[in-house]
């Protein structure tokens, strides 16, 4: 790859040619703020928010989608720019549901009275991102205070059809990342843009609901969206109100894959939290077992691995092979032909779920109206398994963990950890063909060799649901060679 | 004295433009004949640099350069698009051509598919043009039957009423069925255009001047008008004028003598308060700055756009206001949404602009126009949001007075 010289805020790089402004920046520690770019999709270069200067060009260049050419000479933070990006912020807020903004407790607007920390702990204004909005750290950067335009909040009617997942049209910043990882990668084109002009809209398709949408409810669309417009309902005062209860017996069971994220929240060093610090905190809140994620998925994989045994046994090939809430609804609606291929094993949540409710409280002797499992995980499809499906009383994501433990004073960076409970043998580790994915937006499924009962078989693991319909449509052309698919939502 | 010189018109009140037999008496489809025992290299290039011929829509750029660069794209599959999605306000300038004369459209978009290689040919004409759409349709099938496409195949595109659908690729990408927005530029369309294939965007005026060009020779085209914009344009006068309608004459006129010799002078005796040329997205010019020639490069100089050749006229009973909130309602109203700046932007304009037409302006609202033009012209995705708030800036340079008027009023 060759290499181009260009000049950013008066010091000279040497980069690969064909990356993008923003990328260079990046590369060499240089900031420039954005909000609709998101790596892993196609700029679209909406927002206006990381817009430069380049010399020569009559026009601030957006640097997520301008590519770097020799001799660039390149301004990222001059005063027309930082102008120009304040006034898009103000645009924005003007336009926005900004509970956050106007804070009604201190009486103030301007960022410089507003404390960080102590918005994250206070809910008063009632938005589910307070304190993890990337709108609202951009504003604070950019020190946005007064509004220099009446205010004209968006006023449409949240969509709570679904019940877990909730779209609050009134919070969009209209930047379709949703849009894009909800079609181009997840390619379940769920989500549209209808209208045009301040009217335009991201909605599910024909201006539907949620509810009587193709939405499989893998909660991507919260996992990318930058401000609170698409979210998974939040239970606190639930969740708060069971620890404390008298006479019930809540279960938490804690996935992995919070840590990092809180982690990120409480400012910890990376690596320095381990579930058993969560534990401590939850049991000082009231939560009277837990264990980690471990226990659920031992008993789902168990129970998966005897299903494909089974199934591997039957002539029809590729077995399709999933645990995921989401996958089996993309299943059901887009290639109910294969029905018949699939292996659903439980997800470690539901695995968790149903033992402590048939085997671990009866043995107990806990009637099971006395007996509350709370799942702890950052997938947000098991949000919505545990709505619709009931297989733990509560799922609750890292960053509501995170307010539920800021509302009951538990700093995470003081616990100590306990070790965790021990409430049954879950058995031996399956193969290790159940291994956890993780989603990525990657295009291309991986292949791989595995060995199970005994034989080499090829399976394809597909670690998005666009990589699944790749593999599923493969199957359908009967040009799949494998004889297993694995799928993650 | 400006005279009329008719070269894009030339056939329009003359003909039947049901007819092609019409249009072949009047010397129709010889260019053409022409064109295809010519080298396309060569055909180009009379195009490129002996015509100069520089596209009538709005932007100036060199046509021949245009098709150079498809024809010189590599892939075997290109197009040809004829922008006929003549949405800016006071421009009526493409109707009247495609209405008295479709089968120039035709014989030129034709030229150009041969010079660049294409066999799929679209005319992607704005939606209310209902009559042109149908006057195409009929065209395209005379000339099939007549042989003269040699299986060039010309599509004809209704739009839908969108504004930003005709800049360029945002027309392509209505054209593929997909959402009116604009893609981000490079690639261009000569390079990556519709369907991703190498396309040739030109407007409706440029492609019924290629006959003319490619028939009476580069020589005969270069010596009319100015020499860097060479030729004719069409200007659409309306307005608080005496003649409104088009007027077709060489690229060196004076825009005073057409206004006053052509257009008739203002309407009713009054005073000529401005008038602006190419549209509600160029600048506005003050009575004393109209004597100037109308070529595009002595209307940049004189801080004005020839932009589509509209001619809005404006007498001295109105105050600016009252047409810059117009112009920002017609903007809010068609800004696709893509971006922030413009999404937002156009709806703030045209809401501090009311302020000002019902007589409640203040201070710090020009101040605020001020920085939002700035704002937009700087960071707005596409053309449409940059040029929004021109015709603002001109107004608040030329008639800061109108701005004070009505804050006094409202006090």
């Amino acid at each position: 790859m060759k290499n181009v010289q260009i000049m950013i805020n008066g010091n000279t790089y040497q980069v690969t040619e064909g990356i993008t402004i923003l990328q260079a920046a990046r590369d060499n520690e240089i900031h420039i703020p954005t909000l609709c770019s998101l790596e892993g999709l196609d700029p679209r270069a909406n927002c206006r928010m990381c817009v430069v200067e380049v010399e020569g060009m009559r026009t601030l260049q957006p640097s997520c989608a301008t590519k770097v050419k020799d001799g660039m000479v390149i301004q990222t933070d001059s005063e027309l720019v930082r102008r120009n990006r304040k006034h898009t912020l103000e645009l924005i807020l003007s336009s926005h549901a900004v509970d956050c903004h106007h804070c009604l407790r201190i009486g103030s607007s301007k960022c410089a009275d507003l404390d960080p920390v102590f918005c994250e702990m206070c809910f008063f204004c009632d938005c589910v991102k307070d304190g993890f909005c990337e709108l609202q750290s951009l504003a604070r950067e950019y020190g946005v205070d007064v509004m220099p335009y009446e205010m004209h909040p968006y006023d449409f009617e949240e969509d709570t059809s679904l019940g877990s997942l909730i779209r609050n049209p009134n919070k969009c910043i209209k930047c379709r990342r949703c849009v894009d990882v909800c079609g181009e990668i997840q390619t379940v084109h769920t989500l549209s843009v209808e209208n045009r002009g301040r009217e335009m809209q991201v909605v599910p398709a024909l201006g539907a609901q949620l509810k009587d949408s193709p939405c499989v409810r893998c909660g991507r669309c919260v996992t990318v969206c930058p401000t609170g417009a698409v979210y998974m309902k939040e239970h606190k005062d639930e969740f708060i109100y069971h620890a404390h209860k008298y006479g019930v017996t809540t279960v938490a069971q804690i996935s992995n894959n919070v840590c990092g994220e809180l982690e990120k929240l409480f400012h910890m060093e990376p690596g320095s939290l381990q579930i058993e610090k969560i534990a401590d905190g939850l049991k000082k809140i009231g939560i009277d077992l837990v264990v980690g994620e471990d226990f659920g998925v031992k008993i789902a994989q168990q129970k998966g691995q005897e299903l494909l045994e089974k199934k591997l046994k039957t002539t029809r090939q590729p077995v399709i092979l999933t645990s995921s809430f989401a996958a089996q609804n993309f299943i059901r609606q887009y290639f109910k032909e294969l029905e018949d291929l699939v292996v659903s094993y439980p997800s470690s949540q539901q695995a968790f779920g149903s033992y402590i409710r048939e085997i671990y409280a009866p043995k107990q002797g806990i009637f099971p109206e006395n007996i509350y499992t709370v799942s702890i995980t950052n997938d947000n499809e098991n949000g919505a398994d545990a709505h619709e499906n009931g297989s733990v009383d509560l799922a609750v994501n890292a960053r509501e963990l995170y307010r539920i433990f800021l509302r009951t004073g538990v700093d995470l960076k003081n616990r100590k950890g306990v070790e965790l409970d021990v409430l049954g043998d879950a058995g031996d580790p399956a193969m290790l063909l159940f291994d956890a994915m993780e989603w990525n937006m990657e295009r291309e499924p991986q292949r791989r060799e595995e060995s199970v009962c005994n034989q080499t078989v090829q399976v394809a693991y597909a670690h998005n649901l666009g990589q699944a319909r790749m593999l599923l449509e493969q199957v359908n052309a009967a040009s799949f060679d494998g004889q297993i698919i694995r799928i993650q939502a | 004295m400006v005279q009329e010189v008719r070269i894009a018109l030339r056939n329009a009140g003359k003909i039947n433009p049901e007819s092609i037999e019409d249009y072949v008496a009047a010397g129709g489809y010889q260019a053409l004949e022409k064109a295809r025992q010519t080298n396309p290299e060569v055909l180009i290039e009379i195009i490129e640099n002996a015509g100069k011929l520089r596209g009538r829509g709005g932007a100036g750029f060199n046509t021949g350069l245009k098709w150079s660069g498809a024809y010189s794209a590599s892939g075997n599959i290109k197009y040809v698009v004829c922008n006929a999605d003549e949405g800016e306000p006071g421009t009526y300038k493409d109707r009247t051509i495609m209405e008295n004369d479709p089968h120039t459209v035709l014989e030129g978009i034709l030229i150009c598919a041969y010079a660049i290689g294409a066999k799929e040919a679209y005319i992607y004409c704005r939606g209310e043009y209902e009559n042109s759409i149908r006057i195409l349709r009929q065209a395209v099938c005379q000339a099939e039957e007549k042989g003269y496409t040699e299986g060039v195949r010309i599509h004809v595109y209704s739009g839908a009423g969108s504004y930003v659908c005709g800049e360029e690729t945002t027309l392509l990408t209505s054209l593929e069925g997909k959402r009116g927005e604009p893609r981000l530029k490079p690639p261009f369309p000569t390079v990556s255009g519709l369907y991703g294939k190498p396309t040739v965007v030109n407007n409706v005026e440029t492609f019924a001047t290629v006959p003319v060009v490619v028939e009476k020779g580069a020589g005969w085209f270069g010596s009319i008008g100015a020499a860097k914009y060479p030729g004719t344009k069409i200007f659409a006068l309306s307005g608080d004028i005496t003649n409104t309608g088009c007027f077709e004459v060489p690229t060196d006129s004076n825009l005073k003598d057409i206004l006053e010799n052509l257009g008739g002078g203002v309407k009713g005796g009054r005073k000529l308060k401005a008038v602006q040329v190419g549209g509600s997205s160029c600048e506005f010019l003050k009575a004393d700055q109209i004597d100037i020639p109308v070529d595009f490069d002595s209307m940049r100089n004189a801080g004005a756009a020839l932009g589509s050749g509209a001619v809005l006229v404006m007498d001295d009973s109105h105050n600016m206001t009252d047409i810059l909130a117009d112009i920002a309602h017609f903007f809010e109203h068609e800004s696709c949404g893509k971006c922030v700046p413009c999404r937002e932007g156009t709806y703030r304009a045209a809401q501090i602009l009311d302020h000002f037409a019902e007589g409640k302006g203040k201070n710090e609202d020009l101040e605020q126009l001020k920085k939002l033009a700035e704002l937009m012209a700087n960071s707005c995705f596409c053309p449409l949001g940059q040029s929004a708030t021109t015709a603002l800036m001109s107004a608040l340079k030329l008639f800061p007075e109108d701005f004070y008027e009505r804050m006094e009023a409202g006090k």
